[in-house]
């Protein structure tokens, strides 16, 4: 293999290993809806659900002009913060308490060294906002349920990717994983 | 539909090497559940994020799943030399019998980067050519 670029370099490099996957699944994290020509890739994004809407919208267009049909569509995934809990009142009482901590270490670099955090008006930094922006849910099972599929009809992505936050307990994260797979994911078996 | 999960694998407060064990337990989770992904955060000299070699992770994440993809979101590209890219990619993909996800970007932050004397901008540039060069391999 051989490169020559601004920053690489090299030449006749044998390469010995490939990949097990033909071709190798790409994925990007897409902050910017104006980038999907460039990307035929897999994406997930954390945009609210009109943003993310424009994003599954391009990227629709873009694959058609390619001649690819729906099936065959890339993974086009929207992330956001689920607590699942057997009552609203524990499942918010988890977020609140976990939720700060993350956005905290999320801002901290920044604050640190005075770089302005782009971030910062998108996460509130009190997870009740959060969740009244639309950006999180925090609740029973069934809760979770309406607002997954309230989602994925204003977004039209095809996956749904959750938040593991390293803040709530080990017990309270196992719980709302044993819910979610229980009583969220059949209901969008089909879907 | 399918799901998945995002992970900054930050600082939940248990000794670090609890912290490891206990995340991999939720992978396994993950995995027995039916998840399609599990995506790792990058992140640098941070309690943000306790996977800054995400490779080193997402190969235990290898050895304790069975069907569940995983992988970096994103290795960010400018830390890395490219054939050192392509010979790690390979060895993950090849481990968990092709469940590798590969995310590439160049990173949201100035200040992690800036630690290994990299200026964002034009890590931009950095990113198209080792995104370019570890593609050709």
């Amino acid at each position: 293999m051989t490169f020559h670029g601004e920053f690489y370099d090299f030449d006749n490099v044998p390469i010995v290993m490939k990949p097990f996957q033909q071709p190798l699944p790409v994925w990007y994290g897409l902050g910017n809806p104006a980038s999907v020509a460039w990307t035929a890739a897999n994406t997930v994004t954390r945009r609210p659900p009109e943003q993310v809407r424009a994003i599954t919208d391009s990227y629709r267009v873009e694959w058609k002009k390619l001649g690819r049909s729906e099936a065959d569509l890339p993974m086009l995934g929207v992330n956001r913060h689920i607590i699942i809990a057997d009552t609203e009142a524990e499942a918010l009482a988890t977020a609140r308490r976990g939720y700060p901590a993350w956005r905290h270490h999320m801002g901290l670099l920044w604050h640190e060294y005075n770089v302005p955090f782009p971030l910062e008006a998108a996460l509130p930094e009190d997870f009740g906002i959060l969740q009244k922006h639309g950006d999180a849910i925090a609740g029973t099972p069934a809760m979770v349920r309406d607002y997954i599929a309230r989602e994925i009809e204003a977004t039209r992505v095809n996956y749904y990717v959750d938040f593991a936050s390293g803040t709530i307990t080990h017990d309270e994260a196992m719980r709302s994983v044993d819910l979610f797979t229980n009583e969220v994911m059949p209901a969008f078996a089909d879907a | 539909m399918r799901f998945g999960i995002f992970d900054h694998l930050d600082d939940s407060g248990l000794p670090l090497d609890r912290h490891f064990e206990a995340r991999l337990e939720l992978i396994e989770a993950y995995d027995r559940a039916g998840f399609y992904g599990y995506h790792l955060a990058e992140h640098h000299n941070t309690p943000l994020g306790y996977a800054p070699s995400p490779g080193v992770f997402l190969a235990a994440v290898a050895q304790r799943t069975r069907q569940l993809r995983f992988g970096p979101m994103v290795y960010l590209l400018p830390l890395y030399h490219p054939l050192r890219l392509i010979d790690e990619i390979c060895m993950l993909d090849q481990m968990s019998g092709g469940r590798f996800l590969y995310g590439v970007g160049r990173g949201i932050s100035p200040v992690e980067v800036g630690f290994y004397g990299i200026d964002f901008n034009t890590g931009a540039k950095q990113f198209r050519e080792g995104s370019r060069s570890s593609a050709a391999g």
